[in-house]
Order: structure tokens, then C-alpha cells, then sequence
């Protein structure tokens, strides 16, 4: 009795010192003061999307903190060079929704539940078209940096979800146009059977058949399978100008890539983003990766990417700065941006806050590239959000000279 | 003469309380979920998970026949509900005809094909149709959604009577309560008894003039039918679906429910749904790992508690029963 | 053209073949179907693949520990699951919910152990032949060829060997195993161990050619018992028989009908051979 009386009464004296310095510390450095902005996060941590998701809560982690510093980079002029959200600490909160949509219906509302004031989705665009129901239904404000599917921002249940990566209608107009360039007309189109694949292989293939390209080859990959060959002899047979990958997943893409090489098929490959945003499948499918042309929002020369990409490194060094992250730290901004012009955390008054943004720089995308909302444009790119980058080395890091997205 | 009498009377007294005790159960459920939103977001899993249980339920501790399709139908109820919702949900009153309809003729036929399997070959064969469904759904083309589901699914009018987030909650669980109730009915009745003969022993039910092939597949049609009404309430409650709900892992989880609440009573596979939905949602400490620690659960409650909790209550009970009182009557 | 895509079938199927053993070796001793081997086998793989890249451990070391672990988690499946349920009562529900609890926990320990990203083993096997217009890895081979030399070892084990002898004797028949004095336990463990290393074996050779995820072994659990009841219990070179015919229906169902095929053929193959022919190619034959 004596013991634990005295171990409580110890403990609680060092409690109330350390406070006393922590509370000391952050007046003497400016810091975010009174009630904190609570972030709720919709995270997958152990569904199918985990590894992009966990990728993305990195960044947003990271730079929640740096925001709560005051490190704000460029954006000292758009969002306020104060440090937190309307000088206010950001907290973040976060529900796992395992990317099983049913689920992020109850997690996003438990979020609410537990105080959250804006939302984040931060899991595979199926769960986030469900859980922006909640958005619409609580009036609450929704960013959802990482989903690049059009529907999100479509009717019905849009008015309080934004997104910022370029959708996949602007990515597969930049292929277009590149293919134009070269003059291709036979494509071949290589996915998994996940469900995001098959959506991305979808809604790309639409938009290249709508503009007078031919699908040569349609082949998928089941997840789970370790073999790629019949899929890519079948390609092989068809001589297609161009090889698609429209992979989701880690795995299956890699062992895809090798397959490419052994066969030594000669098509130009092509990739969308999912490449970009994985170094897990350079690192899995070697030098079969080099050559690979893809249309991915961050690439070299925009000083922007490059400012976040140093905050980021500073932290996470040995891991490589993906789209992923920039489109987060844009998320933030965004709403530290809202907040100071809306002076309230309302979800109307954010909502419409955001909507008057225009010209916001962001860190993706070519030099110079802003995204700009508008009431019914809750997705603010455009082509100038997409650079066209080359593997190299295993790495995607030089800009194609052939031709980049003008639009 | 006497003997029997007593028996029938104290059997029909069992059931009427086991009634009961049922429906006053299903009410304070209805009454603690009441208006709240996310709540209701948990009740109605709830709701739908004791449905896709007592689906598996039915053929299974009846019959004895493992069939792991269940999402199957599960998609199937879905699905009629969500593609007859499109274009102002005119059509939607075909939805339960089509949807039970419908998942009760492929349990059938694929009862049908596996008849002459049992035990582990059932269970993969049965588990190859689920995943090739679940398959089939991903790349449907555009009248089933594809992989992006279908969204703006209407709500469904009953006599000019909307039936909103809390109405699907309380018509939910008052078919959780019919269905489980007339499982116990059926469990006693004459094809009940007739299809639990020929579990324990096939040739002795055949001597009899039992017809087993029939009957094992009529339960199982019925099991499935059972399930297709849990899709229904997801379309109408969430008014959206997507391929991916409709994966082999539902199976898997639905799969401890019968056994976490006990085998021997239709309620056990409510309960054991109750229980997983409160262990892997309502409880923060079982994030992330909670898939893990209820694995581990799962295993200790077969190896140590193979009659689940309501057995254990059961046990229990009878420990604090006076002694003398007869055995007889009990309902397993 | 032809060539590349049997090749491809023979090597994957080897691999079916391996899992497939592992079934075949844990029904010799329990007469039930342990579907957690997928998992084991994928455990095993991830263990190999963490411990020798990401930890740094000599490929020899890693390969022990890949292969302890593997005996451990089959053993834990015997004599810690099953044998207290089967025992219990003899209805198969019990047993399979608890087989597919496992295989659950066993996922889930792999994801948290090893995190829930693509792992793969160190390369082994890079070369490719080029043969006419065609190409075979060199994996293939090297799949067959290891897969060969395990059926024969297991095949010699359980012909000569002593404890392989009594299982062949206490399999068919526990009771009179029991009853002539066969120390169960010894027959049961020893089986156990095959089981588990048969296992390694196919874990470290997936590792070593493709990346493994924390999903990966619902796939390899399937294709393993499918092999395993296309060949038959009648004899120890069964499973791989069953596993290259499987292997070789896949690759040329990828091949002539596309990827997507693949479930549909599988669902076809099971309905058709678990109807038709359960008992599988190699049955017992009991001399009379």
C-alpha cells in the first residue's frame, strides 16, 4: 500500500513537471495553442490496399508535424506561415477500414464520433466512394489526395469530397496524346484481377478506344500466380506498338516486368502511376523495370515537389518519395488554406472556403502547376499536373524528351 | 402414456420460451440501436451476419452438410436488389422473388453436383464456387456493375411506407427472430428430425423411408435463400455495393459464428454474430492485429469450449438445477 | 511457343506437386485434410526470405530456420488442433473451422512477423534456355529436378526407412497399429516432421522465384489439395503426378482461353474429378 501510495504521488509529480516544461517549451517556440484541429483518417492496415495506404499515413503523419512547426515551405504565402490550422495544433485520428467499403461507412462515422472535424481518406477509391456518403450525410469536409477515380467527385454524394491527383481521364488523355506523337495504334493492355486494376484497365481503355486506338491484346494476371508467361507470349504474338500495365499489385507486377524482358518483347512500355507509387516493384523486377514510360504526377524540375521531397527525406530518408506523398502534403495545405479564409471548421463553411480556391500551388505536377476548385470542380487538375518520366537505373528520374503534357 | 405427455408438454414449453427469450432479445437489440448512426452502421452487420449464420446454420447442423458458397448468395440477394433498384427502384419489389428465388436454385444445383461429396471436398468445391462467383462479379460487365459496384440504390417502399436506416434495423431483426424461431420449429418438426436422422445415421434413416438426397438439398436451398436476405438489407441500408463485399473471407467469418455461440441452438449463430462484429469493430484494442486475436479466440473457444457460449450457459444452468429433475427433453 | 507455356506448367506444377506431398504425408498420419498448409508453406517462404535479405543471416541459416518453423507450425496443427478435436467427436465441422482458424492466426502472425508488404527470397535461379522459338527458365527445371529428388528421398523414407514403414502401417489403420504396439506418437510426429519440411522446401523454392504476400497461401492451399486428390492416396509419387497435371491444365488453359479463365477451369476440374473420379490417378490397392 505504502509503496504503490508513494510510486502514484511520484508519478504524478512527474506528470505535472513535465507539462509544466512541455507547456514552457511550446510558448517559448510559437506553437500552435488551444484546442486542436482533430484530422480524422480512414487508413487501410491490413485490407488490400495497405501498402499504398500506410505509404500515404507516413506522409501524412510527417507532415501534420511539420505543419504544427510552422514548416510550411512555399506555402507560406497561400496557407499562412503560422504554425497549425488557424494557429490551432492538428491532431490526427485514424480508423482502419481494412479497404472493405462496408466498413468505412462505420469507421467514418465512428471518426466523426470520436470528434474528428475533417476527414481524410487515405484507403482504396471503392471504400472512399462509400464512406463520402458520410461526408454528404454529415456535412462534414472530405479530402481524398490519393483516389484518382472521376466518380468520386461526381454526383451524387460529391458536395463535400475533393480529390487532387489528376483523375484518370486527364492521365489517360496525356497517353493519348503522347501516342499520337509517335504515331502508335496498337495497344496491348496487361492487368491484374484485382478489382482496382480492373477499374483502372477500364476506364483507361475506354478513354484510348474513344480516341481511335486499338486493344490488341487484353490479358490479366490472376493475384496469387507467379507466372506471367502465357499472358505475355500472348501479347508477344500480337505485336502491339505499345505494352500497358494497368497492374495494382506489387507482386504480380514484377513478376510481369520479367517476363517482358525474357520474352524480349519490343513494344514501348507504358505504365500508369501505380508503378510510380510502389519503388516495391522496382526493387522486385530489376532492370526489367528500365525503359518503362510513365504518367506520373511528380517528376524532376518542379521546385515545389522538390521542397516537400527534402522535408520529407529529412525524416524518412532511406524510403523514396512517391506521388503519394506530394498529393498529401496537398492535402493539408488545402486545408489549412480554407480554414484561415473560412475562420471557421464548419463543413459548409470549408466546403465552400474551398471551393473559392484557385491558383494554388501545388507540389506536383510541372514547374508552375495550381489547382483550382470551383463549385461542381472538386477536382482541381489538369494535364499540367502530369509529367512524363523514364526508368532509369530502377529509378523514374528523368523527364522523357520526347514530349511532355501541354494542356 | 404419462411419460410421453409430460415430454411433448415440456418440450412445447421449451420452445415457447426459447421464443420468447428470442423476441425479447431482438427487441432490446432494436431498442439499443435505436436512432444512432453509427449504431445502426454496426446493427445492421450485425443483422446481416446473423442471417448469412443461420444460412449456414440450417444444412449444416440439421443436415450436416458444409457448404462454403455463402457469398454466393449473399451476392446474389445483393445484386437483385441493386440491379432491379436502378431506374427509380419501379422495379424493386421483384427483388426478394429473384434474389431468394435465384440463390435457392443454385444452392440446389450445386447441392445437386456435389451430393456424392462430404467433409473436406465439399467444403473446397463449394469454396471454388463461392471464389468463382466472387470472380465472375469483378469482371461483370456493365449491367452487374463491373469492379466499381452499383451505387444510388433507391430505398424500398412498403405500402407507401419508406423504409429508412431504422425501419431495415427493426424489419432485420425481426426476420433474424422469424428465421431463428422457425429453425428451431423445423429443428423439431418432422423434417427436422428426419434430416438430423440421416446425419447420424444414413442407413438406418434410408431403412425408414427417409429421402435424404431431397432433403438435404431442400435444406440447403433454404440455407441459401437465408442468405440472399442479408445481401437485400446491405443494398437497401449502405444503397450501395461493391464486388469486393462479396469475397471468401465473409465465409470464413461467418463461419466461427454457429460455433462461438453454440451448436446445438439456432441462437448460438445470432450470438456468435453479435460477438464478432462487437470484437472486430466495437473495440479499439483489436485493431490491426484483431483479425489475429480473434483467430487465437476462435481456437481456444473450439479446443476448450467446444459448446460455445450459450452451451456454456447451458452447462451452467444445469449445474444449478435440482437434482432429480429428469434429463429428458433436451433439444439437441 | 508451345514448348515455354508446358514448360511453364511442369514447373509450377512440381511446386503443386511439393504441396501436395504435404498433404498426402499429414493424412498418412491423421487421415484428415490440413488445410493450414498453404499457410505453412507460405510462412516458411516469408521466413527464408526475411531472414537470409532483410536480416542478413546466411542463406544455409535461413533455410534451417524457414524449415524449424515449418515443422513446428505443422506439428502445433497436429497435435495441438486436431487431435484434441478429432477426438473429441468425429464430425469434420469442428475440425475444418478450426483448420481454417489456423490457417487465419498463421496469415495474420505472418503479416504482423514479417509485414504486410511483397516479400521475396534472393533470386536463385536467373537463367533461361532458349530452345527453337521458345524459352524455359531455368527455374522450371531446377523446380522439377528438387521436386524429384524430395519425392525420392520421401519415397525411399517411407519404403525403407523405419519410422516411413510404420506409417505406411499405422495409416492404414490406427487401431491395429495400436493394438500390435506401434508407438503412435513417435509415427505421428515423424510424419509431422516430413510434413513440415516437405513444406520448407516448397515455401523456400516459392521464395526463391516470386514475390509472397501475406494472401499468397489460399492460392498455393487450393492448388495443393486439388493436386493432392487428382493423384490419389495410393501411392507416394501421387501428389506429383497430380501436381505437373494440374500445373499443365492451368498453363494451357492460361494459354488458349486467357488469364481469366483460370477459376472457371479449376471450379470445372474439381465438380468433374470430386464426382467422378474422388479417389484420384493412384488408388490403394487392397490385395485379397
Amino acid at each position: 500500500m505504502f509503496q504503490i501510495r508513494n510510486k502514484t504521488i511520484l508519478a504524478a509529480a512527474v506528470s505535472a513537471l513535465t507539462s509544466l516544461i512541455g507547456i514552457g517549451a511550446a510558448y517559448a517556440a510559437g506553437a500552435p495553442k488551444g484546442d486542436p484541429v482533430v484530422i480524422g483518417v480512414i487508413e487501410d492496415r491490413s485490407g488490400s490496399a495497405t501498402f499504398y495506404s500506410q505509404e500515404s499515413v507516413k506522409a501524412i503523419k510527417l507532415f501534420a508535424e511539420s505543419i504544427n512547426k510552422g514548416e510550411v515551405a512555399y506555402m507560406g504565402g497561400t496557407a499562412g506561415s503560422d504554425a497549425g490550422i488557424q494557429g490551432r495544433p492538428i491532431e490526427l485520428i485514424f480508423e482502419d477500414d481494412e479497404n472493405n467499403a462496408n466498413l468505412t461507412v462505420v469507421k467514418s462515422r465512428r471518426l466523426i464520433e470520436r470528434g474528428a472535424d475533417i476527414l481524410f481518406f487515405l484507403s482504396g477509391s471503392g471504400a472512399t466512394m462509400q464512406g463520402r456518403v458520410v461526408c454528404a450525410e454529415q456535412k462534414i469536409l472530405c479530402i481524398a489526395p490519393t483516389n484518382v477515380s472521376s466518380r468520386l467527385v461526381s454526383p451524387p454524394n460529391n458536395e463535400y469530397i475533393f480529390t487532387m491527383a489528376p483523375i484518370s481521364e486527364i492521365s489517360g488523355s496525356a497517353y493519348i496524346d503522347a501516342w499520337k506523337k509517335l504515331g502508335f495504334k496498337r495497344i496491348a493492355v496487361i492487368s491484374d484481377s484485382s478489382p482496382t486494376s480492373r477499374v483502372v484497365r477500364d476506364a483507361y481503355k475506354k478513354t484510348w478506344e474513344a480516341a481511335g486506338f486499338e486493344t490488341v491484346a487484353d490479358e490479366m494476371m490472376e493475384i496469387g500466380s507467379t507466372d506471367a508467361n502465357s499472358q505475355v507470349m500472348r501479347v508477344r504474338g500480337q505485336n502491339p506498338d505499345v505494352v500497358f500495365d494497368s497492374f495494382a499489385s506489387a507482386a504480380e507486377s514484377a513478376a510481369m516486368y520479367k517476363s517482358l524482358q525474357r520474352f524480349g518483347v519490343k513494344a514501348q512500355r507504358w505504365a500508369q502511376n501505380n508503378l510510380t507509387a510502389t519503388p516495391k516493384i522496382w526493387e522486385l523486377a530489376g532492370n526489367a523495370v528500365d525503359g518503362t514510360l510513365v504518367v506520373d504526377p511528380i517528376g524532376p524540375g518542379n521546385p515545389n515537389t522538390d521542397a516537400v521531397k527534402a522535408i520529407y527525406e529529412k525524416t524518412h530518408g532511406k524510403d523514396t518519395f512517391v506521388w503519394l506523398h506530394a498529393v498529401v502534403w496537398d492535402g493539408l495545405m488545402l486545408v489549412k488554406t480554407a480554414a484561415k479564409s473560412a475562420k471557421s471548421l464548419e463543413g459548409t463553411a470549408l466546403r465552400d472556403a474551398v471551393e473559392k480556391i484557385t491558383a494554388f500551388p501545388s507540389a506536383f505536377g510541372q514547374k508552375g502547376n495550381t489547382l483550382n476548385f470551383a463549385r461542381g470542380v472538386h477536382n482541381g487538375t489538369s494535364e499540367k499536373g502530369l509529367v512524363i518520366v523514364q526508368f532509369k537505373n530502377q529509378k523514374p528520374s528523368v523527364l522523357w524528351d520526347v514530349y511532355q503534357p501541354t494542356k | 402414456m404419462n411419460t410421453t405427455q409430460t415430454h411433448q408438454q415440456r418440450l412445447a414449453r421449451a420452445l415457447r420460451t426459447e421464443s420468447l427469450l428470442g423476441l425479447l432479445g431482438t427487441l432490446a437489440f432494436v431498442i439499443f440501436v435505436g436512432g444512432q448512426v453509427y449504431r445502426q452502421d454496426l446493427g445492421i452487420l450485425v443483422i446481416v451476419y446473423a442471417l448469412l449464420a443461420l444460412g449456414m446454420y440450417l444444412p449444416l447442423a440439421l443436415g450436416g452438410r458444409l457448404s462454403l458458397a455463402y457469398n454466393a448468395y449473399f451476392a446474389i440477394g445483393a445484386y437483385s436488389v441493386a440491379i432491379t433498384g436502378q431506374q427509380g427502384g419501379a422495379l424493386l419489389w421483384l427483388a426478394p422473388i429473384l434474389g431468394v428465388g435465384l440463390s435457392m436454385l443454385t444452392a440446389a444445383i450445386l447441392a445437386i453436383v456435389t451430393r456424392k461429396l462430404s467433409g473436406f471436398h465439399l467444403a473446397v468445391a463449394t469454396m471454388l464456387f463461392g471464389i468463382v462467383v466472387h470472380t465472375w462479379l469483378i469482371h461483370s460487365g456493365n449491367w452487374a456493375g463491373g469492379p466499381e459496384g452499383i451505387g444510388g440504390i433507391p430505398r424500398l417502399f412498403l405500402f407507401g411506407w419508406e423504409l429508412g436506416r431504422t425501419e431495415l434495423i427493426a424489419v432485420g431483426a425481426l426476420l433474424v427472430w422469424v428465421i431463428a424461431t422457425a429453425i428451431v420449429h423445423y429443428r423439431t418438426s418432422f423434417f427436422g428430425v428426419a434430416l438430423r436422422a440421416q446425419r447420424e445415421t444414413v442407413p438406418a434413416a434410408q431403412a425408414c423411408g427417409v429421402p435424404i438426397v431431397s432433403l438435404r438439398i431442400i435444406s440447403l436451398a433454404l440455407g441459401a435463400g437465408i442468405a440472399s436476405i442479408a445481401g437485400m438489407l446491405l443494398a437497401l441500408m449502405n444503397q450501395f455495393i461493391l464486388p469486393e463485399s462479396f469475397g471468401i473471407k465473409v465465409v470464413f467469418l461467418v463461419l466461427f459464428m454457429p460455433i462461438l455461440g453454440g451448436m446445438f441452438t439456432p441462437w448460438g449463430s445470432v450470438l456468435g454474430a453479435l460477438i464478432v462484429v462487437f470484437f472486430t469493430l466495437g473495440f479499439d484494442f483489436f485493431e490491426g492485429p484483431g483479425v489475429l486475436t480473434f483467430g487465437i479466440l476462435a481456437l481456444i473457444i473450439l479446443l476448450v469450449f467446444p459448446q460455445g457460449v450459450l452451451g456454456g450457459l447451458a452447462a451452467l444452468r444445469q449445474r444449478f438445477k435440482k437434482p432429480g429433475v429428469a434429463k429428458g427433453g433436451s433439444l439437441t | 511457343m508451345l514448348l515455354s507455356i508446358v514448360s511453364s506448367g511442369i514447373g509450377i506444377g512440381a511446386l503443386y506437386g511439393l504441396v501436395a506431398l504435404g498433404y498426402f504425408l499429414f493424412f498418412q498420419a491423421t487421415t484428415a485434410i490440413n488445410f493450414a498448409i498453404g499457410a505453412i508453406v507460405m510462412f516458411a517462404g516469408m521466413a527464408l526470405a526475411v531472414v537470409s535479405k532483410d536480416m542478413g543471416q546466411a542463406w544455409m541459416i535461413a533455410m534451417l530456420i524457414a524449415v524449424a518453423l515449418a515443422i513446428l507450425l505443422a506439428w502445433i496443427s497436429e497435435a495441438a488442433i486436431l487431435r484434441p478435436i478429432l477426438a473429441r467427436s468425429s464430425d469434420e465441422f469442428g475440425a475444418v473451422v478450426a483448420i481454417v482458424a489456423l490457417m487465419f492466426v498463421i496469415e495474420q502472425l505472418a503479416g504482423v512477423i514479417f509485414g504486410r508488404r511483397p516479400i521475396q527470397g534472393k533470386q536463385l535461379f536467373d537463367a533461361i534456355y532458349f530452345v527453337g522459338d521458345g524459352i524455359i527458365e531455368s527455374r522450371f527445371v531446377w523446380n522439377l529436378a528438387i521436386s524429384l529428388i524430395v519425392f525420392a528421398v520421401v519415397v525411399a523414407w517411407l519404403r525403407y526407412g523405419r519410422y516411413g514403414r510404420m506409417l505406411r502401417a499405422a495409416g492404414d489403420n490406427e487401431a491395429a497399429a495400436r493394438v500390435l504396439g506401434l508407438p503412435i506418437r513417435r509415427i505421428k510426429f515423424a510424419a509431422v516432421f516430413a510434413t513440415g519440411a516437405v513444406c520448407a522446401v516448397a515455401g523456400v523454392l516459392y521464395a526463391s522465384q516470386a514475390p509472397l504476400n501475406f494472401h499468397s497461401h489460399l492460392a498455393f492451399a487450393i492448388a495443393g489439395f486439388i493436386a493432392f486428390v487428382i493423384g490419389g492416396t495410393g501411392s507416394a509419387w501421387a501428389p506429383l503426378v497430380g501436381g505437373i497435371l494440374l500445373g499443365l491444365i492451368e498453363a494451357l488453359t492460361i494459354w488458349f482461353l486467357g488469364g481469366g479463365a483460370r477459376d472457371y477451369m479449376l471450379l470445372l476440374l474439381v465438380l468433374v474429378v470430386f464426382s467422378v473420379r474422388p479417389e484420384g490417378i493412384f488408388t490403394v490397392r487392397v490385395r485379397t
